[in-house]
């Protein structure tokens, strides 16, 4: 039933129809519109700076070449290679060669979208501000395609183990570097000459390896570390416009969180309130969504002076704050230890409760501080106004919404 | 002392325990042992009351789950077949954590907690995170959690899968202490050569009933099998289920 031979194709399916998944959230209807909106300014503001343009520009070279050496960088190796992988495939380890060489090409892809699009929007630059002449710059757009080709052939070796003798730990900077110094020739001296460097590294790189890559071992642990992690930065992107289950956040340790939660543990004791601070302070995805609100809260407040805008600001950042905590308290539902501690559910609730009170009461005081020092735009009443409301606002979510919500969503 | 009177129950929809009666008393060891899928860990779910049965009552010294749920509670402490452990918290949150859900002296039931570290080579190890520790690590973690406690009832699921020989030397010499301080214990274990140096008695279950129960010399003349060779009640009850 299971072929080798179609892996890769069926890895490949199951990402795409993943990837698929998520991409509909992110290019929603309103990031559309942004977009649209965003790359129509810009494009006005890139031809109109371009009229500007009359004889060579000395800067020009650099930026392009800076700009070109960061396009370089866009892109990883996809392996999609699972951690299950280093047990069930190890058998046919033999036969990898193959299926790393699909992901070698499949991950030129979305980099070829890139390269494309930069060097078409660099065309008219190029061509105003350097004294380049086009069939030269076509060579140095080339040659950075064959520079990502070698970029990921260079990532791929990198995942085998090399026996001694053909050991090769080649650096990507060493990459980036010959690169630049090959476009600052095709730029300065003869265009051509970017492109010739860059096929012949490639071609030599390829005559090394031949010898080695039939026959070298894949070093899994790294193979697979990396891939996570490279699949975690995605799943990261995508969280950002729809709960991804996958990025849960993980659990961070450090002096200051420790000392914080030692602090904040003598000063609320309670079985589950011990839980739940540590799940606060070491989860990191908690204490950035918290995080999140009183920075960006206070930074918002700071610079606006319209006082209806300030007072829902002021208001509603607090509420949602506390609201988008509530899953914290689900947080230890499927540990089935914490069901059989000695305590009740009532007891839960009141340390979950407790624990929200003083991270509500520190943004209240933040944002009290900074509307007090922008007292003078936004006049003393409001300020004062929007303190005590405040207080209202944490004495309202904590003892008449939150209990409500908690029990309800017990019961249902 | 447990007593489980007639209890009968499961999944939702799954009846998987029918008409199961037993007890632990004081000062005793009683393994409960039989195949995969026998009802093992489902009897233990509902002791710990993580599922509810159709019928039957469990009791620990005349108190159930629902005439006190707390102080039911405060009576077990458990011992996972798997390690579920904080990912939050190290090691020793994880005991002050038990401490403060128990309600215990902190000043004594460390000391406790010292020693037992130290006999499972944990005490270097108080700050680490124990989510990170090996499978068998974190088996003694959860050892040690429970045993710390002065549950009168401790519940053991496989306690010696994963355990290196020194560990479960050491688990054997734990549970003879708890017995002889009078609490009771119970455990589910495959490995009977292994439990019979401490268990008084075994029940067996079989298809979520009981199929015999009694001391080693007791099950092996019910199953006509030499006293050396318990592995083959199994299969002498595997020919009884016709599966061989």
């Amino acid at each position: 039933m299971f072929d080798f031979q179609t892996l890769w194709s069926h890895r490949l399916k199951q990402h795409l129809r993943q990837q698929n998944k998520y991409l509909r959230y992110v290019f929603n209807d309103h990031l559309i519109l942004a977009v649209v909106f965003v790359v129509g300014a810009l494009a006005f503001w890139y031809s109109n700076a371009l009229q500007q343009i009359t004889q060579p520009l000395w800067w020009a070279g650099p930026v392009v070449i800076i700009i070109l050496a960061l396009v370089l960088l866009i892109g990883r190796l996809a392996i999609l290679l699972v951690k299950a992988d280093q047990i069930f495939l190890l058998p046919r380890e033999a036969q990898l060669g193959r299926y790393l060489k699909q992901a070698q090409h499949y991950s030129l892809a979305l980099p070829t979208f890139v390269m494309i699009f930069a060097g078409l929007v660099l065309t008219p630059f190029v061509l105003r501000a350097t004294s380049l002449a086009g069939w030269s710059w076509l060579s140095i757009v080339l040659s950075l395609f064959v520079y990502k080709d070698l970029d990921l052939s260079l990532m791929a070796n990198q995942l085998l183990r090399q026996p001694a003798d053909h050991k090769m730990n080649f650096n990507r900077r060493w990459l980036v570097l010959a690169a630049v110094l090959s476009w600052i020739l095709g730029f300065y001296v003869f265009g051509g000459l970017a492109l010739i460097v860059a096929v012949l590294a490639n071609v030599a790189w390829c005559w090394t390896q031949k010898t080695v890559f039939q026959t070298t071992q894949l070093n899994w642990r790294l193979a697979i570390e990396q891939e996570s992690s490279r699949q975690f930065r995605l799943l990261r992107f995508y969280n950002l416009f729809v709960d991804v289950p996958e990025v849960g956040g993980h659990v961070v340790s450090n002096k200051l969180i420790n000392v914080c939660l030692n602090w904040w543990r003598q000063r609320q004791p309670g079985t589950f309130s011990y839980l739940y601070q540590s799940a606060f302070l070491r989860r990191t995805d908690y204490l950035n969504i918290w995080l999140r609100f009183l920075v960006i809260g206070m930074v918002l407040l700071a610079l606006i002076q319209q006082p209806i805008v300030v007072v829902i600001l002021f208001l509603l950042f607090i509420y949602l704050a506390g609201y988008q905590l509530i899953p914290l308290f689900h947080h230890f539902d499927h540990n089935p230890m914490t069901q059989l501690y000695p305590t009740t559910s009532s007891e839960r609730q009141h340390d979950f409760e407790r624990m929200l009170q003083p991270l509500l009461f520190i943004q209240w005081l933040g944002y009290s501080i900074v509307v007090a020092l922008n007292g003078q735009q936004l006049g003393w009443w409001l300020v004062l106004g929007l303190i005590g409301g405040g207080l209202v606002m944490i004495i309202l979510f904590l003892r008449l919404y939150l209990p409500g919500r908690l029990t309800k969503k017990k019961r249902s | 002392m447990l007593t489980v009177e007639h209890l009968s129950g499961g999944y939702q929809h799954l009846q998987i325990l029918k008409d199961v009666s037993f007890t632990v008393n004081d000062g005793e060891v009683v393994g409960l042992i039989g195949l995969n899928g026998a009802g093992k860990s489902t009897t233990i779910k509902h002791i710990l009351g993580l599922l509810q049965a159709t019928s039957g009552t469990v009791k620990i010294n005349d108190v159930s789950l629902q005439s006190d749920l707390q102080a039911y509670r405060q009576q077990i402490a458990f011992v996972p077949e798997t390690p579920i452990l904080y990912p939050e918290l190290t090691l020793r949150e994880h005991l002050e954590m038990t401490i403060m859900a128990y309600q215990l002296d902190s000043a004594a039931t460390w000391s406790v907690a010292e020693k037992l570290l130290k006999l499972f080579r944990l005490d270097q190890m108080l700050d680490w995170f124990p989510t990170h520790f090996s499978k068998g690590m974190q088996q003694k973690v959860m050892i040690v959690n429970a045993f710390m406690t002065p549950a009168n009832l401790l519940i053991i699921d496989e306690p010696f899968t994963g355990l290196d020989p020194l560990a479960v030397h050491n688990l054997l010499d734990l549970i003879a202490t708890k017995k002889a301080a009078g609490k009771s214990v119970l455990m589910t274990t495959h490995i009977l050569a292994t439990a019979k140096a401490q268990a008084d008695r075994f029940i067996l279950l079989n298809q979520g009933t009981i199929r015999a129960a009694g001391t080693v010399s007791e099950l092996a003349a019910e199953f006509k099998v030499a006293p050396n060779q318990l592995d083959d009640i199994y299969l002498q009850m595997a020919k009884e289920n016709g599966d061989v």
